[in-house]
């Protein structure tokens, strides 16, 4: 059963890799992936934050469908994800994402497929705080094209 | 005796990302007893204040009892009912 949380404050990847592990069930391999907040748009302007906007739910249970698809999808696989919500400033952790397999190529796959789908389907909504102004952003073409990705081929 | 003092019942509707900014957080609107459809809903709303025009629009997506829906679902009172923007992902 997949371990999904929403956080308000600061998210201690170190912290939560501890208690991934703690979690083992005999896996050979533990894959982790710690987003951090950018401190600059796509367009090279300086950004201070994000604020991300979630509905209380919601936002979880599309969390929870993520981490569970990745379990039924590469067998045998735990998955861990904690999601910020709410202000985080650049230079922040703003997601942590962990699989644990019985061997590293399964582990590498689910944390990646994980990602992937977070950054076009995770239920968010996101406003840059940039120097010149806020902007609502939304996903670019290659988050797309990085989920659409797993439509093609499963691997097993 | 009056048949139409049970006839509607107050929606409130939930509004996120952009939409809360521009509109605000929660909204209120009178849901026929029989319901309403989302497009209908939006009609309703977009034609009461000119501020909700950004939930006339194709973008805003519908969500009851948090799933999105499609525009002839029919809304029944009772349901939590929200417009939101499209997703940005994680």
């Amino acid at each position: 059963m997949a371990e999904v949380r929403l956080e308000p404050g600061p998210l201690e990847p170190d912290r939560a890799l501890r208690e991934f592990l703690d979690g083992a069930n005999g896996e050979g391999a533990v894959v982790s992936f710690v987003g951090i907040a950018r401190p600059a748009s796509r367009d090279g302007v300086a950004v201070t934050g994000l604020y991300l906007d979630h509905y209380p739910g919601m936002t979880e249970a599309s969390l929870a469908t993520i981490a569970a698809d990745s379990e039924a999808r590469f067998g045998g696989t735990r998955a861990m994800v904690v999601h910020r919500y709410g202000q985080v400033n650049a230079g922040e952790a703003i997601v942590f994402v962990a699989a644990a397999s019985k061997h590293r190529r399964s582990a590498f796959e689910a944390a990646d497929y994980m990602m992937d789908r977070l950054k076009t389907e995770a239920a968010f909504w996101k406003r840059e705080h940039r120097i010149d102004g806020a902007a609502w952003i939304e996903p670019t073409e290659q988050d797309r094209a990085d989920t659409q990705r797993w439509s093609e081929a499963c691997p097993e | 005796m009056p048949i139409h003092w049970c006839l509607e019942s107050r929606l409130r509707i939930l509004l996120f990302g952009s939409l809360g900014e521009q509109i605000g957080r929660e909204i209120d609107a009178d849901l026929p007893a029989e319901g309403c459809s989302v497009a209908s809903l939006r009609m309703l709303l977009a034609e009461r204040d000119p501020a909700f025009a950004p939930l006339a629009r194709a973008s805003a997506r519908a969500c009851v009892d948090q799933a999105i829906v499609r525009e002839d679902y029919v809304i029944r009172p009772g349901q939590e009912v929200a417009f939101v923007p499209p997703l940005s992902g994680g």
